[in-house]
Formats: C-alpha cells, structure tokens, sequence
C-alpha cells in the first residue's frame, strides 16, 4: 500500500484524468478491426504453406498465433457489437468523483501508485509476478493519458526484467515488447478503459499478469531457460542447439544426423536410415527400391534395386536349381536310351 | 434498492440494478454468476473488499474481476 498524496494533488490529478477521458472518442466511434482481419488472413495463409511443407515448429507457432489473433478479434468483436447496441450501459458518463475514488483506491490495491503530470501517465506497479514456480519480478502498469483512444493505451514493463533466455523481449509469457496480449481479459479491460474505472482497468491488467496460460504464451515456462529439443525433449540453447538443414527446426546437436550422401544436418523428421547400409541419409538423397518401395541409400542400390531384391530367394533359387538338374538330365538322354534295357534290364545285342 | 454491478467476467458491462433490501454480497453473486465460486472471484463493495456476509445498501458500487484472466 502507497502512502497517499495530499487530497490536493489527487484531486488536481483527477481533474486532468476527467479532461483526457471527456476528449477521448466515445465508444461508438471505435473503429472496426480491420487491421486485426487482415492480419489473421495472412497468419493463416503462413500456417497452411508451414504444414503443407512439413515444417513442424512453424506449424506450431503460426497455429498458436492464428489461435490468439482468433480470440483476440471475437473479443473486438463483442467489443464492437456491443457500441453498436442503442442502449449502451457503458456510455456512463465518467464522474469526475469516481476518478478521484479510483485514485485513493489505487493506493490501498497497489504497492506503487505513480502520478506523472509531465508525460501524463498513471502507473501502478505490481508485487512480484511468480508463475509455475518462475520468479518474473514485479511489472509496471502506465496508462498513457494522451493514448486513450490507441488500441491499446497502455503498456506493462518489468521492472527487475526476467526473460526469457532466448528472447530479452519477452519479460512474461503473455509480455512482449511491453504489449499484453489480453486475451480473455480483452473486453473487459477496452470497457473499464472506456467507462473510466480505473481501478478495474488496472485490477484486470494484474489479474491477467498473474495468470499463466501455456497454450496461448508467447514462450512457454518450460522453455523459458532455453528451449528443448523436439526429438528428445532435452533442454538447449544456442550453444548447444542447431537448425535443422532441411526444414529449420532448432534441434540440440545430439539429434542431428548428418546425411551421408549430401552432409546436411537433420532432424529425425527430415531423415531415415537405410534399409541396407544402415546409414543416416536425408529424404533429399533417401530413394526407393523399385521393386519392394524400401528406402535406401543410392550406394545400396543397383539399377534401382537393392541387394535383397536383386538376389534371388530361396524359393526361386530352388526353382532355378531343379531347372538346372531338368536340364542336364535332359541333356543325356540319348545316349542313355540307346543303352537302356528293353525290358528287365536285358539288352539286344547284334548277333 | 438501487445498486451498480459491474461484472468483469467477460464484457465487463456495469448495469444499475434494482434488489431487495438485505441482500447480500454472497447472495447477489449466486445471482450474478449462478454455478460460480467466490473464491474465483475478487469481489469489491465501494471499492473494497468485503465479506460475502456483507449486507449491501442502496446506491452500492459492486465489482465481480475473476481472479484467474488468461491471457493469449
């Protein structure tokens, strides 16, 4: 809890919150969210052409991002029907006294109550964020007092920033870039916004910030200290991690499997082994055998069969072997018959 | 009696609403989140947390924030 100012200053400080939220466009006048449309049309397009190609982790992550932009525009959405409704509860005028009350009510919720006249921000600040265990630090709340109307008028800053390791922009799961993807919070936070209920507003951006949602974070907890490897689920980073040659999924070194035919480093998505030789090959050099459809290396394979297929198999080596005596018995006939006994093994002979 | 919910869940609309006298905070939740469970729910009377016992007054300012918003 702060130590509140002098009812002086808050007072001031509530006439200049009441002045920017009198000039801030009403809530009709919202626009639509065309951007937002747009933006979810080309997502959708990078994940069809990611899944059609086979690349994993970008199917993974465009899924992910189609997922939050569709969640994000229904909220709009409601949002916008809701402005277009003839009666409209939240058009409530903003009191200048339910500003002044938020504002000394601000200081009993939050630990920091900041009010900036200069840049004309309200910032809260917030205890320390932990989530599943991960200590992220407490996070600053700054209402931009000229932005009203943005799209989003705020932004939320670490203030004893813990990021994620491979990426400094992303101070949360849900944070990045000082811009909080709102998810199930987005209506309700545009209205407190638009009504002036400022300790709502500020109340739901915490409330957001204290919630982890792993199917829709920017980067998971789990992976927060590096990433782990799709093939074996090991942690890694970049000292130890590499990128698939054929598709670009970062992989740790011990997965890679160097093709032998071209040398490329692969993921177990992107190679096999070869059915004879038994070496790594990628599906760029892997080929099949013409008559079984096994995949093989080209050195195991000749005029496009391999070994086994070339060989014969028993069964037709027995063939070919009773073929063989056929023929040799075939062969001596003649001569056996014109000694052969006409009957009871006698044999005629010239007198 | 006249009082103003705010409820958070969701739109997050604020209506006036008329109740009876000697509703509670507890009994006007069930009725604005029937199935829900306080405990989900930061419950806020003129700005303040309160007890479910609390009984409300006229022109009372009620706010219902879910405890857990996810985020995307």
């Amino acid at each position: 809890m702060t130590d509140l100012p002098a009812r002086r200053s808050l007072l001031r400080f509530a006439q200049r919150l009441y002045d920017h939220w009198s000039s801030a466009p009403l809530a009709a006048e919202w626009p639509f969210p065309d951007h937002d449309w747009l933006e979810l049309r080309r997502t959708v397009k990078h994940w069809q052409l990611a899944k059609q190609r086979g690349w994993r982790l970008a199917t993974e992550q465009a899924r992910s991002y189609v997922q939050r932009q569709i969640d994000s525009l229904i909220a709009q959405l409601t949002s916008f029907r809701a402005t277009q409704e003839p009666d409209l509860p939240q058009r409530r005028t903003v009191a200048l006294r339910d500003l002044y009350d938020d504002l000394r009510a601000l200081h009993a919720e939050f630990p920091v109550v900041r009010l900036d006249h200069a840049p004309q921000e309200l910032a809260v600040q917030t205890e320390p964020i932990v989530l599943d265990d991960e200590y992220l630090g407490p996070f600053e709340i700054v209402l931009k007092l000229p932005q009203l109307s943005a799209r989003q008028p705020y932004r939320v800053v670490a203030l004893e920033p813990h990021p994620a390791d491979h990426d400094f922009t992303t101070p949360h799961p849900h944070v990045r870039d000082e811009v909080l993807c709102e998810g199930e919070g987005h209506s309700s936070i545009r209205t407190a916004l638009r009504q002036g209920r400022l300790l709502d507003f500020f109340i739901l951006v915490r409330q957001v910030l204290r919630t982890y949602n792993r199917g829709s974070a920017f980067i998971a907890l789990d992976e927060w200290h590096g990433r782990s490897c799709p093939d074996c689920s090991g942690g890694m980073d970049d000292d130890n991690s590499t990128l698939c040659e054929r598709c670009e999924t970062a992989i740790c070194y011990d997965c890679s499997y160097s093709c032998s035919r071209c040398g490329r480093g692969c993921c177990s998505d992107c190679h096999s082994w070869c059915g004879d030789c038994d070496r790594a090959v990628c599906h760029g050099c892997l080929e099949s055998c013409a008559e079984c459809e096994g995949d093989f290396c080209s050195d195991c394979l000749t005029d496009g069969r391999c070994q086994k297929c070339t060989e014969p198999n028993d069964e037709e080596y027995e063939h070919a072997n009773d073929k063989t005596i056929a023929a040799t018995t075939d062969a001596r006939a003649p001569t056996d018959v014109a000694i052969q006994p006409v009957c009871l093994g006698k044999v005629a002979l010239p007198a | 009696m006249r009082i103003l919910v705010i409820n958070n869940d969701g739109g997050g609309f604020a209506d006036y609403t008329e109740v009876p006298d000697g509703l509670t905070v507890q009994q006007l939740f069930q009725r604005q989140i029937p199935g829900g469970k306080p405990e989900n729910y930061l419950i806020r009377v003129n700005r303040q947390p309160v007890p479910p016992s609390q009984v409300l007054q006229d022109g009372d300012r009620i706010s219902l924030s879910p405890v857990k918003i996810e985020g995307a």
